[in-house]
């Protein structure tokens, strides 16, 4: 993940820790290690508690004393409670793993069912969102209020009839909105990460982990036939060590 | 620590240059290095802040650094001085 802004305008605020781990990667989260560890630790993919921020370097720890050398390994994070993390939205644990497309198999007389061969019940897509990649609702995403069985039940209708061949795909936390405009998340639901930290796991149920990061903003490519691959989601720190504090 | 980073700090090539630093020297505390411990450029990381006044007398591509355009300006304590910068320059170590 990258970083993308902050809520309250102004540059990033960039400092200096000691890394108290490996890190392979940049653009990874980091939280205070507690009691007995040492340096920042790269948050799990289901908890993230007590975060400084997001890292801008890699790091390979070594703590033995070596001669004319310093052996701590300093790493430069973004520490700003209020920044916006950027990460692409993977259909699996595994990073970049295309997200799973519903093709509509029965369509949609008055745009308050989405019914795909995938199973929205397993896992629970319930209190979530969908949007549309292709057909006549292609860019426009609407909360999944309920379910009916493996189908998608909706309040607010999709704009137009659903046909038997449209795509959608669902995510683990409500949006509603256009792509012409925006689409954005608008409940208190948290991600869970992948296994490298950098990017969203959208192939969960909703809201059964707590990773302290809520969705802000659901980012979708200019061609929605990249959906499944380059739609992103722009997230907000919810335990911030500098912020709200240390939940627990 | 680097002969980059020290060069930044404490050496000025020109008699203009020593004389300006000599002057600020007399209305203001001479910095001190915040983390002198770190001992080079490899050690600081493959990103380092520093003042606009120092950004413009880094080497950087000499030393395998480049700006990131996506964040133009930023705010931190200078890896060079430590001297905090509402305006500092993020370089980050080309792979």
């Amino acid at each position: 993940m990258r970083y993308s802004g902050r809520l309250g305008g102004g540059t990033p605020t960039i400092l200096k820790y000691q890394a108290g781990e490996n890190m392979a990667i940049a653009g990874v989260p980091v939280e205070i290690a507690g009691s007995g560890g040492y340096g920042l630790q790269i948050v799990e993919t289901t908890t993230a508690i007590g975060v400084i921020g997001l890292t801008l370097d890699i790091a390979t720890v070594a703590n033995s004393q070596a001669a004319n050398a310093d052996t701590e390994r300093s790493i430069s994070v973004i520490v700003n409670p209020d920044a916006i993390y950027r990460a692409l939205l993977s259909g699996g644990s595994t990073s970049s793993t295309a997200l799973t497309e519903g093709t509509e198999d029965t369509g949609s007389s008055n745009g308050l069912l989405v019914s795909t061969n995938v199973d929205y019940s397993s896992p629970a897509m319930d209190e979530t969102g969908i949007f549309g990649t292709s057909g006549a609702n292609a860019g426009f995403a609407r909360k999944i209020t309920s379910l009916s069985g493996a189908d998608a039940v909706l309040i607010t209708a999709f704009p137009m009839d659903s046909a038997v061949g449209d795509k959608f795909i669902a995510v683990p936390f409500s949006i509603s909105g256009s792509q012409a405009t925006q689409i954005n998340a608008m409940d208190k639901q948290f991600v869970e990460l992948t296994g490298t930290w950098d990017q969203v796991n959208a192939a969960v149920a909703v809201d059964t982990d707590n990773v302290n990061f809520l969705p802000l903003r659901l980012i979708l490519p200019p061609d929605l036939n990249k959906a499944r691959t380059q739609t992103f989601v722009d997230l907000i720190n919810y335990d911030h060590l500098y912020g709200a504090g240390q939940l627990a | 620590m680097s002969a980059a980073i020290l060069r930044l700090v404490q050496f000025e090539k020109t008699p203009r240059g020593r004389a300006k630093l000599a002057q600020q020297k007399s209305t203001r505390p001479r910095h001190t290095l915040v983390g002198s411990h770190i001992a080079d450029l490899a050690i600081l990381g493959k990103a380092i802040v520093l003042t606009k006044d120092e950004a413009r007398r880094f080497n950087h591509s000499a030393h395998n650094y480049a700006t990131n355009p996506k964040l133009p300006c930023v705010s931190g304590y200078s890896d060079a001085s430590g001297e905090w910068t509402s305006e500092g320059i993020l370089f980050l170590r080309k792979e």
